[in-house]
Parts: C-alpha cells; structure tokens; sequence
C-alpha cells in the first residue's frame, strides 16, 4: 500500500504517468499490491526513488557493457587520468578531476579499470545519480570520491552498507548471495553484490546478468572440498535513503 | 655462506636468514644458488632448517624450483609453496607441490604446524611488492585456514597484530580480516579488541570499524568499552559462533554472534558451525520448543 502524507495514494494516476512494465510501473504496482505500508511525504519523493531504482538498474546494465574487469584488491586498477588508486586497491577521485566525468569515464572506458563487485555497485549508485540529478547538482555534492567496499563509503550512500530486511524487494536493490562455505583460496567467491535488475535476473560484477538460480551455481562451484551448505541469496537488501538524497539534491 | 658451517639455528633465525637480513634478497639467491653448485646435501640441509623462515623460502622459490630441490623441502615449506602458487593462480606451479601434500583422498588440508610457521615466521615482511604479491596473499590465506581450523592464541595474536600493522601502512587489510575473523576464540577477538586502547588513532578506527564498535571518543570512554566487551565474551564464551560477514558485503559487519538458544539451554556450541556441541536431550529438545514459543523474536540473536 502507498501512502502519500498518510493518505492513500492514487495509484492507477501515477502508475499512468510510466511506460507500461517499466521499472517505475512495476515498482509503483508491487509497492501498491504489498501488505505493507509505503509511506512518502510527497509524490515527487516517489517519483525520485522510482527515477533512481530506473537508473539503478539502466547503470549497472551500462556497467555491464562497458568492459569493466573483475580483479581483487590487491590487483586493482584505474584510469589515472581521473582516479587514484591507493595502497588498499581502492579509487581516490584525482584532485582537479571533475567528480560526474570521473565516474562517466568508468563507464565509458571500462577495461581500463579492475576492481571487486562491492566497488561496482557504488559505481552503479553513482551512475545513477548523474543521471537523475545531472552534472551540476552532482558534482557540487560529490566533491571528493572513494571507491573501494562497504569498508568505505560516502554518507550520502550509507544505508546502501547495510543489509536489513524489507517486506518486498524491488528492482534496484542492492541484494547479496552469500557462500557461507568458499573455499579459504578464493576469498573472492565468498559472496556476490548484486543489483535486482527487476525481470529476475541480477547484475554482478564479475559474473554478469544471471538469475539468481546461476549465480548460485556460480558460487557453489567455488565452495571447500566436501562443503555441506549451499550458496544462498540472502533475505535482505540495501538500499540508498531516497528521501534524504531527494532533500540533498533540493528537489 | 658466512658462518656457514653451522646448519642449525642462532636464535631466532637460520642461517639463510641470516644472510638475508645481512645481504638482502639478490645476495641470497646467489649465495643459494653457489651453495647448491659446491655442496647440494649442504644447501638441503639449508632448506630443511627448522629455522628457516617462510620469507627466505618464497625469495628462493625459483631457484628451488630451477634446480629441481623441490622434494627436498620439508612438508611445512610445500604447504606454503602451494598456497603461494595457488594463489596466484599458478595451476602448474602449485602441482608441484600438491601431489606430496594431499591426503589420501586427494583433498589438500594445510598442517598445524605449516600455518603457524607462515604466519609466525612471516608476518614481519610485506613481500617484495609490499602488498601488491601473491606473498601477502598467501599469507592472507594461511591466517584464513588457521582461523578456520585451529585456536593457537599465540598464532592469532600474530595474525593481529598484522592486520593493525598493514593498515597502519595503508596497505589492504581486507582479504586478512576476513580470514581471521573466520574464528569465534575469544583471545583472538580480545587481541583485536585491545587496539581500542591504542594511541594510534588509525588502529582505534580499525578496531571500530572490524567489531561494529561505535568509537566513544575519549580514552576512558574506550577503556570501559573494551572491559564491557572482554567481560561479554566472557559470559558468552561457550555460545559465539563465527558469521564470516565481512565488508565484501556490510559496512558494519558482526563477525561473532552469540546463540541466544544455546544459552538459554547453557549448551555449548562449535563456533565454526553453530552446532551443539553434544546432542540434546529430549527435555531440553521440549524446553528448546516451549522456548521458541514464548519469544516473538527468534531470529534476532546479535547483542
């Protein structure tokens, strides 16, 4: 159910305004069709996280097609030109470089850069939110970047580190499978970042778009000799706050 | 070799360590390599040095290989070898050493005895690429299979101490932590904790960040943190479990949780599974169920 203000939103209106079975309409029905209760302070918060799960998912579609490499920390690296990479394997934005050209170059030169899943999806939040606030406003807030895990992340993104539990996931949500059994020599396989693309596949940095069900697969081919416990999407997932970047962003 | 009639150790380190620390890694391997050409036996003994070091074997490792003195290693230093190859996804190189260290079903399960020697011996050195080698790596993996497998304090105080070390240094801690935080003991956890203590502000925002703390700022604030979390794991000592979260995928991960059923049946627990220790009996089977049904929440068991 959606709430705007306390009161019932009007769905059919909104849902109106959006491709049919498109990111946004979709969201707007499951988020209307769930026993829980969705509240906003306004539509225009609404429409914002609707724009942002639509960029979520078209940015790390992009990021997939942009040539990014999966490598481990210890062998990252990075377009100097626009990044620093420091002695733990993340990306510092260089001093001078424009922060919103910073990350469009990822996307633009992808094989220039190797890094692990928990720094694409950070790249993906990024992408995003160039593409829904635009240059300007993004680079005003973003003035410094790092880029590594959830060990290090902007306080704008910050819930985006932490997993909880929601009622319903939606397409663009950060969601983890976890390996509970990797094997000790591939850290790496120890579980997989991945953005709900919203037709029930998922984005992973290093695996591609798969379905859950080969990811798993993925994982599982990665466990210790003689493992008992499989991989597992786990029943959680992390999202941004999206009332308070839309009241970042002065929207 | 200088001083070389003596095989056995001088203190602490042997004799090709020795001429490491002196000379450094070039005059090493040539030493090696001249020691091999005059005397092979002389340069087995070398290798086989109970003090030789992990570091002086990895520096040698090419010239061990090249000169075909692979067997001549002790099991420890195959162990160690193999991981290092593996971990640089070095498939033909780790078979040299694989096929001497399996077990009879083929499964390869690093000794005791080989991690501590990785990590004691090896803990003070960087690799020849401070941090970017399949050295550190290795390492990183030993800490992994130890935590996983064994409770030595005194190796795990060790592995701490490197991963406080590293980041002092700005180097990656992250493959390191997870590894150790494989374990539930609760020394090691205690030496992880006792950073908080540490005039180093790198170290207390480390030790933050790894145990999901929320830094109290001032010194005194710090201590009473770290005596109420030694005194937590304390109590709950026969009840933690390992979770393996990490920040592969949290920003604030709870690597060690307690079962909150197993203490309320005041039974202990393998850390690495979370199972019962002993089966239960049939009454605290009822007890455990009786349990359940009084609490609304039973899947929140993280204080």
């Amino acid at each position: 159910m959606i709430t705007i203000n306390g009161n019932a939103a009007p769905v059919n209106e909104i849902a109106a305004r959006y491709t049919s079975g498109g990111i946004e309409s979709s969201c707007v029905r499951a988020l209307a069709q769930s026993g829980a209760r969705y509240d906003y302070p306004s539509v225009n918060v609404l429409d914002f996280e609707l724009a942002m799960r639509r960029e979520i998912v078209n940015s790390a579609a992009r990021l997939l097609r942009s040539g990014l490499r999966f490598e481990v920390f210890r062998d990252s690296y990075c377009n100097m030109r626009y990044w620093v990479r420091t002695m733990d394997g993340g990306f510092d934005l260089r001093p001078g470089a424009q922060p919103s050209a910073a990350v469009r170059d990822i996307y633009q030169n992808g094989t220039a850069y190797g890094t692990e899943c928990a720094t694409a999806m950070q790249i993906v939040y990024f992408g995003a939110l160039i593409a829904v606030v635009g240059d300007a406003a993004f680079d005003r807030a973003f003035s410094g970047i790092s880029l590594m895990n959830w060990h290090k992340l902007t306080r704008a993104l910050a819930e985006t580190g932490s997993m909880r539990q929601f009622p319903d996931y939606l397409a663009g949500d950060r969601r983890y499978f976890a390996n509970p059994d990797v094997n000790l020599l591939t850290p790496e396989w120890q579980g997989e970042n991945v953005i709900d693309m919203g037709d029930g596949s998922y984005y992973g940095h290093g695996v591609g778009r798969l379905s859950g069900g080969e990811i798993i697969a993925n994982l599982n081919q990665n466990r210790r000799p003689a493992s008992q416990r499989g991989a597992y999407l786990m029943q959680s997932a992390g999202r941004p706050d999206f009332v308070k970047l839309y009241q970042m962003f002065g929207r | 070799m200088n001083g070389g009639n003596t095989l056995g150790s001088f203190g602490m380190f042997g004799a090709l360590d020795r001429h490491w620390h002196a000379h450094g890694a070039t005059s090493l391997k040539r030493r090696f390599v001249n020691t091999v050409g005059e005397n092979r036996q002389r340069a087995e003994l070398l290798l086989q040095d109970d003090a030789t070091s992990f570091p002086v074997i990895y520096i040698l490792r090419d010239d061990i290989e090249r000169l075909e003195l692979t067997d001549s290693l002790t099991a420890r230093e195959k162990y160690a070898l193999y991981i290092t190859a593996h971990k640089a996804g070095d498939k033909s190189r780790a078979a040299l050493y694989e096929h001497n260290i399996a077990d009879l079903d083929g499964v390869i399960r690093p000794t005791q005895d080989a991690l501590s020697w990785m990590i004691t011996t090896g803990a003070d050195w960087d690799g020849p690429s401070a941090g970017r080698d399949d050295y550190d790596a290795a390492i990183d993996a030993a800490v992994a299979f130890f935590a996983d497998r064994f409770d030595d304090p005194e190796t795990m105080k060790i592995a701490a101490g490197l991963i406080f070390r590293r980041n002092r240094l700005g180097l990656n801690v992250h493959d390191l932590a997870w590894g150790f935080f494989l374990t539930a003991e609760p020394n090691a956890l205690s030496y992880v904790a006792k950073h908080l203590l540490s005039d180093n502000p790198a170290d207390v925002e480390l030790t933050c960040k790894l145990m999901s703390f929320d830094d109290p700022v001032t010194k005194d604030g710090r201590r009473a943190l770290y005596e109420e979390y030694l005194a937590w794991l304390t109590e709950h000592r026969p009840y933690l479990y390992a979770t393996a979260e990490h920040f592969n995928s949290t920003s604030k991960p709870y690597s060690v949780r307690h079962d909150r059923e197993a203490k309320f049946l005041r039974r202990e627990i393998e850390p690495r599974g979370r199972t019962p220790k002993k089966p239960l009996t049939d009454l605290e089977y009822q007890q455990l169920l009786a349990h359940r049904a009084n609490r609304e929440d039973i899947t929140h068991d993280n204080d």
